[in-house]
């Protein structure tokens, strides 16, 4: 039943031709030179500064400098931040021009490595919000993600539970692409205006919270309403300039 | 210098040119078709997986929230719409179906590495981890003999002279130690990176679960930490400082055998713990789908061997002979 074995038999003198078990061995330990090349750490992803700009970066880096200061290390976190950022920038190039040819091979043979999980908490994530406006200029809220769900019979909750649903979200809030954010919320626009016959415009936000750290007990950072955007029945996304609290 | 290394050459030779018992392999090829019918199944069967393929892997114009950037794959059928993704999600369905009773070979697994990654490639966006190891692992299927043993490939071969589901001949070892390598490489790699962040050291308290675990995006439960009043950070740091040990230490179980059983321990510990506090896709149980590659008769006869000798001396202490 396995439509392999007839190819097998026919390549059975090539496996016991006496140089195939170090022939083999050398394709063997090329594919594990490329794996274990290409999931080496890029410290830096982004060639832009900008994520290093986020409260959650400068925070990491913050304890960093406060851990090398209290053992004699005189350094601030502008300091910290600018070689950290130039270290890993050239990390990256070195690493780049290695790993080049092994992940090509890599994604031509369909097994990526980049094994970047948690690396480190997001200690000020976003929630996604969103609100629908009604006709008469009533607003509603639908959900904030994490939080509440208003509105179930509009977006279900298993849908919001969903990982690929909560990635596109992540990356809305983290992501350099300010288009992602738009286009979420057109999504969600087109969605309720078949839902909704009163539907006017919908209102999605991201709101910034400060996680509880376990051990330091520390004034927490008010939410922040970091980014809207309106978008009018049937019309194009567009970041709203209006801020609330 | 160059005889030592040609020395180290051909016994490395010689160790991937060991054939051992097929049962492993056979075990890694059912939990990688139970991986894949645990990722495609609920997008195909359910009304919220359905509206979720419409929502990250379809074009904007044909319901989906982005604009792909498409590929070969999806545009030699006719692009990312939802009558191309949704048979190639089909067809990963049943090859993951085949794979678990074994039938065909290796076919299904190549075909399922196929549909499979032109469906989910069309959004990297919604992809993760879970979708990478699923590649490595249908590539890694493709190369040993999977339907040995434990399959209906197996009954069918043994159907003239004695049918059984199980046949003991022994086949390459190789296509199994280069799984347990890559699941190695998976688990130190993630955890050398995780050694930039604080929160993964002491130095932070080991901080980083309790906080990774009130994220809207990824925790299950994010009201979890908030409403148990600071009771789980020592729960949740000891945890935080198991899981960074484990990771970061993995590699070591490629050279000592017997320390196998333990790290595995550990590991269905930690992947039980993201399934239920974490919503990160297949991730965990792909993972545990490599772990039958972890063991080879030998590795259990190895650990059987160590946990006899602590039985008989719990201290460690090894008695020469005078």
């Amino acid at each position: 039943m396995d439509p392999f074995r007839p190819l097998q038999r026919r390549l059975a003198p090539l496996w016991s031709h006496p140089q195939w078990p170090r022939l083999r061995l050398l394709l063997l330990l090329l594919h594990i030179s490329a794996i274990v090349v290409v999931a080496c750490p890029a410290p830096v992803r982004s060639p832009s500064k900008k994520q290093w700009e986020k409260p959650s970066v400068k925070a990491e880096i913050r304890g960093w400098q406060q851990r090398l200061n209290s053992v004699g290390v005189r350094i601030d976190e502008r300091e910290l931040t600018d070689f950290a950022f130039e270290t890993g920038r050239r990390w990256s190039v070195a690493r780049n021009s290695i790993v080049m040819p092994f992940s090509a091979y890599l994604r031509a043979i369909g097994a990526p490595q980049g094994w970047y999980m948690f690396t480190a908490p997001d200690r000020f994530p976003q929630r996604f919000q969103l609100e629908l406006v009604h006709d008469d200029g009533v607003t509603e809220p639908v959900f904030t993600l994490g939080q509440s769900h208003e509105r179930p019979d509009l977006v279900d909750p298993a849908f919001l539970d969903e990982h690929r649903v909560r990635r596109a979200l992540f990356q809305t809030s983290w992501s350099e692409r300010a288009t992602l954010f738009q286009d979420v919320c057109s999504w969600f626009e087109r969605r309720l205006e078949q839902q909704v016959p009163t539907l006017k415009e919908v209102h999605c936000s991201q709101i910034q919270f400060q996680v509880e750290h376990p051990w330091k007990i520390e004034k927490k950072a008010p939410d922040k309403n970091t980014r809207t955007v309106r978008v009018v029945r049937g019309q194009q996304a567009r970041p709203s300039t209006e801020t609330r609290p | 210098m160059i005889p030592r290394l040609r020395q180290a050459f051909e016994r490395l030779a010689a160790l991937t040119s060991r054939t051992e018992s097929p049962v492993p392999l056979a075990l890694f090829r059912i939990g990688v078709g139970c991986s894949l019918l645990w990722l495609i199944v609920p997008l195909l069967l359910t009304r919220v997986g359905r509206d979720v393929v419409g929502f990250a892997f379809v074009e904007r114009s044909s319901g989906g929230y982005r604009n792909l950037a498409g590929s070969w794959g999806a545009d030699l059928f006719g692009g990312a719409i939802p009558e191309v993704i949704f048979p190639l999600l089909w067809i990963s369905a049943l090859c993951g179906l085949l794979m678990v009773v074994g039938l065909f070979g290796r076919l299904p697994v190549l075909v399922a590495a196929v549909a499979t990654r032109i469906a989910l490639s069309q959004n990297m966006d919604v992809s993760g981890a879970g979708d990478a190891l699923l590649g490595n692992a249908l590539l890694l299927l493709l190369l040993g003999d999977i339907t040995a043993t434990l399959s209906l490939d197996c009954r069918w071969r043994t159907r003239h002279h004695q049918p059984s589901w199980i046949d003991p001949s022994p086949i390459a070892a190789w296509p199994r130690q280069l799984a347990a390598a890559q699941l190695c490489i998976v688990y130190t790699s993630t955890g050398v990176q995780k050694l930039v962040s604080m929160a993964w050291t002491p130095f932070d308290g080991f901080s980083a679960l309790y906080q990774i675990l009130q994220s809207p995006h990824w925790a299950r439960f994010p009201h979890l930490i908030g409403d148990a009043g600071g009771w789980l950070a020592i729960p949740f740091s000891l945890l935080t400082a198991l899981t960074i040990t484990w990771e970061v230490s993995f590699v070591v179980v490629l050279f000592k055998r017997s320390l196998r059983p333990a790290f595995a321990v550990v590991g269905i510990g930690v992947h039980l713990g993201i399934l239920i506090f974490m919503e990160v896709g297949i991730f965990s149980v792909i993972s545990l789908a490599f772990y039958p590659t972890l063991f080879s008769q030998q590795t259990l006869a190895a650990a059987r061997r160590q946990v006899g000798r602590f039985r008989s001396d719990p201290a460690g202490r090894t008695h020469r002979p005078t």
